[in-house]
């Protein structure tokens, strides 16, 4: 059904923390330029999945995981991968806001600066400019640069950490429920802008929100209980589920 | 328990309550409340009185030893020819002046020494075990931490003087050394060195426990966008974990000085206990020569208390330390007020 190549292709992953097995031999590829949901209820290894394409399981010392993932055709899980070279690749937007303690000009510049320590100050200033543009934040902060990042409304913050992620050009860009502490206006503003963001980067967005799920998605996959029940075209597997537990969880019979 | 009941519910029923109660009134504080409440204010009171109270007993002790000495008890050295003058005169007026330079300097010496090795190696292992430790380790690792932090000091001061002293005099005073210095001091191993080592034993771990918290508690979601951000961990402890962490450490580090300032016993075990001012002109001898710490000689020159001078004199080195300590607590007070309003905050 695609020309597009696929940017991630999961294999037969499998993931357990301790003995709790969190994922069950999900296989999935993802593409390029385009929005990829992930949907189900809470607990079903959503968040598990997103943090394995960035690694940063690898934090949580009771992590186990079987299976591949490639990125690019690079198996992002070969023992000699450098999980640094990874992350600067594929971005993470968290579900709580989490900006930095400092301005909003160093939240944007830090990353730039810790891969280029030596930018130019010029170089610099027009990247951060233009990843806060990019975010729909500049025009709301364009005054108040210096102020710390802390102080902006949850939304903005929101904002603020997608700026951060694309002033160090990443390609893939994760998405872990980044509305679900929002309000109705601040989730318009991030949905208009994640739908722009996909024409440059492959996006995965984690969502509780069916509604939105359905506005933003190219594709969409749903996850229970650690299984990939069904993925493929929004559309697709909005209108028509072909499995039970995927129409009785669109219809809102459980999460 | 049923009582408490009774009273709150009181408010609501509506014949019980004035004119003057309603919904929006807050219950009425129950009487046991009450009581304890004024209990804890009388306790502070109190206890700040007696602060009060042990601030001027020994300032106004020390006030004829200060009066008459004037500048010249800070900048100037002396002090064990001046207590023995006193002790034999016993309380002539001129036998008030005191230098206590050499006590001044030792203190500071040996407080500033052992607290770079904390900032420094216990910085150090504080990172390595709240951010780099497998987790198997981790566990004896900090209660091996807290159970140093608890040993009495005069252990320390016991290993010191019998493994640290011993060592110093063995391998790093050669005899032409103690030749060469002997018009100025003896040198048997005993020493700033020897004060510094057994010092940083000491408040070392108390600094190491207190920094590892301090690490372990800055916020996760920091450490995570930055690592997500494609910051190695290194960095990201660098950058991001430390300066969350920064109030805490510093915290650490004004006790463990605040330890170090007071610590008497260990030390006159193993700096020779000699009014000596180390000269840095004699190169790395320096930290080879005795020393005494403020704490250490009212500890060492107790005997003489029944002389009015030599005691004054004491309570003058007394008003210094409770002066560093006013110092310590000031410094901490503005260190952890900048940062509130520095934008660093915890959550
Ligand atoms: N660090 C961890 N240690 C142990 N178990 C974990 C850990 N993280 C997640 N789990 C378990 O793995 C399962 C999947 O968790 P995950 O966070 O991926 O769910 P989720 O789909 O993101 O849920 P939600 O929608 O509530 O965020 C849950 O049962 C959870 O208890
Ligand atoms: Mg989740």
């Amino acid at each position: 059904m695609e020309n597009n190549r696929c940017k991630i292709k999961v294999k037969n992953l499998s993931v357990w923390y301790k003995s709790f097995q969190a994922l069950r031999e999900v296989s999935m590829e993802i593409y390029p330029q385009s929005i990829t949901g992930l949907i189900g209820p809470s607990g079903c290894g959503k968040s598990t999945f997103l943090r394995c394409m960035n690694r940063l399981n690898d934090l949580v010392a009771s992590f186990r995981l079987e299976g591949n993932i490639d990125i690019d055709d690079y198996n992002i899980y070969k023992p000699e991968t450098d999980v640094v070279m990874i992350r600067r690749k594929v971005g993470m937007v968290f579900q709580q806001p989490n900006p930095f303690p400092m301005s909003i000009f160093d939240n944007v510049a830090f990353g730039v600066r810790e891969h280029n320590p030596r930018i130019k100050k010029g170089e610099l200033e027009d990247i951060v400019i233009d990843s806060l543009k990019r975010a729909n934040l500049w025009d709301e902060v364009k005054d108040k640069l210096n102020v710390s990042g802390l102080s902006l409304s949850g939304g903005q913050q929101q904002r603020l950490c997608i700026a951060r992620v694309l002033a160090v050009s990443p390609e893939i860009i994760l998405l872990d429920e980044p509305c679900s502490a929002l309000d109705p206006v601040s989730t318009a503003k991030i949905e208009e802008l994640l739908f722009h963001l996909k024409d440059s980067y492959t996006v995965l967005v984690v969502t509780h929100n069916l509604g939105q799920a359905r506005r933003i998605s190219d594709y969409i996959g749903f996850f229970l209980n650690g299984n990939l029940v069904e993925y493929g075209k929004a559309a697709d597997l909005v209108v028509k589920p072909s499995e039970k537990s995927t129409e009785d969880y669109l219809a809102g019979n459980f999460g | 328990m049923g009582k408490m009941e009774l009273e709150n519910v009181s408010v609501i029923i509506p014949e019980k309550a004035s004119s003057t109660t309603g919904f929006f009134t807050k219950p009425r504080k129950p009487f046991k409340e009450k009581i304890i409440e004024i209990i804890l204010l009388l306790l502070t009171v109190l206890s700040s009185i007696l602060i009060f109270f042990v601030m001027f007993f020994v300032i106004s002790k020390a006030i004829p030893v200060l009066k008459a000495s004037g500048f010249s008890f800070v900048f100037s050295g002396g002090w064990d020819e001046n207590f023995l003058n006193a002790w034999q005169t016993s309380g002539e007026q001129s036998a008030l002046k005191f230098g206590a330079l050499p006590l001044i300097a030792g203190t500071v010496l040996t407080t500033s020494g052992a607290l770079v090795f904390c900032l420094t190696f216990g910085l150090g292992c504080a990172i390595f075990l709240s951010e780099m430790c497998p987790a198997w380790l981790r566990k004896p690792l900090e209660s091996t931490v807290r159970l140093l932090a608890a040993i009495p000091s005069v252990i320390y001061g016991l290993i010191g003087l019998m493994i640290v002293v011993p060592f110093i005099s063995k391998h790093l005073i050669s005899n032409e050394l103690s030749l060469r210095m002997i018009k100025i001091c003896a040198l048997d191993g005993t020493s700033l060195l020897a004060g510094i080592i057994v010092l940083s034993m000491m408040i070392g771990p108390i600094f190491i426990a207190m920094a590892s918290d301090a690490i372990k508690s800055a916020p996760k979601i920091y450490k995570e966008a930055s690592l997500a951000l494609g910051l190695s961990h290194w960095r990201t402890i660098v950058k991001i974990i430390l300066p969350a962490a920064r109030n805490g450490i510093v915290a650490g580090a004004i006790l463990a000085a605040g330890r170090a300032i007071g610590e008497a016993i260990a030390l006159s075990m193993v700096t020779g206990s000699v009014a000596n001012l180390p000269n840095p002109a004699h190169g790395l001898v320096f930290f080879l020569e005795p020393v005494r710490t403020l704490a250490s000689t009212i500890v060492d020159n107790a005997e003489g208390m029944s002389v009015a001078a030599c005691e004054s004199a004491l309570f003058a080195c007394g008003s210094f330390l409770l002066l560093s300590c006013v110092l310590l607590s000031l410094f901490s007070r503005i260190f952890s007020g900048n940062l509130r309003t520095g934008g660093v905050s915890d959550k």
